[in-house]
């Protein structure tokens, strides 16, 4: 897999998390954990510093995504 | 107490309902150790519709902004108040939505990741180095 499709799995798996049923969140909290540490490894960049460098291109992500579902549901109206 | 913006024409914030939501439950001590944890993930899932409204699908306002970076706050601090209260009492009830003590832990970590996301700090030329170093991409 690229390094771009890497930043879009975190960013993705991110989402599904803040997304998901809370009994399911540790469950989607270790695919991310997952995903970072393999973006992460061999480097000294910690997951609250990948959050931070993450931050903006995340706001990005869920925008599109927010404005995607407002989009399909108002043509279903 | 969540501190709530309000403007001169009375328009009720959207986010009056999430603030009223957490200190509902923050207040009611008589509520059972899983009713407070069912409520405050209750609170989170309005917090984040109306989050989606005020800073995804709309642009925020320096009000929403507050109120947002306010509630965020309580819910983190209730959130490792019960987590604390829950390791007292040996765990998480059994319970119908299939929560877990884990699930709360998640929970407190993803709304600190929501913290760190729009309060967090970081100098641009550490972002740009860690996005290079990590994905190869620019910052934005």
């Amino acid at each position: 897999m690229s390094r771009h499709a890497d930043l879009e799995s975190i960013l993705k798996a991110w989402y599904d998390l803040e997304g998901c049923a809370a009994s399911e969140k540790d469950k989607y909290r270790d695919a991310l954990h997952h995903l970072l540490d393999e973006a992460r490894a061999g480097s000294n960049v910690s997951r609250q510093d990948m959050v931070l460098a993450l931050a903006d291109r995340y706001r990005d992500f869920r925008t599109a995504k927010e404005k995607e579902i407002k989009a399909r549901l108002s043509r279903l109206r | 107490m969540v501190a709530m913006s309000t403007t001169a024409a009375a328009v009720p914030s959207p986010w009056s309902a999430v603030a009223f939501m957490v200190d509902f439950h923050t207040r009611d001590k008589k509520l059972g150790l899983l009713t407070q944890t069912l409520t405050w993930v209750a609170a989170i899932a309005l917090f984040r519709k109306t989050e989606t409204l005020t800073h995804y699908v709309d642009e925020p306002t320096d009000a929403d902004g507050r109120d947002h970076k306010a509630i965020l706050a309580a819910l983190i601090a209730e959130g490792e108040r019960l987590l604390a209260r829950i390791h007292t009492a040996g765990g998480l009830p059994e319970n119908l939505d299939g929560i877990k003590t884990a699930d709360v832990d998640a929970v407190i970590e993803e709304l600190r990741m929501t913290n760190l996301q729009w309060y967090g700090d970081m100098t641009p030329e550490r972002r740009e180095q860690i996005l290079t170093e990590l994905f190869d991409v620019p910052a934005r």
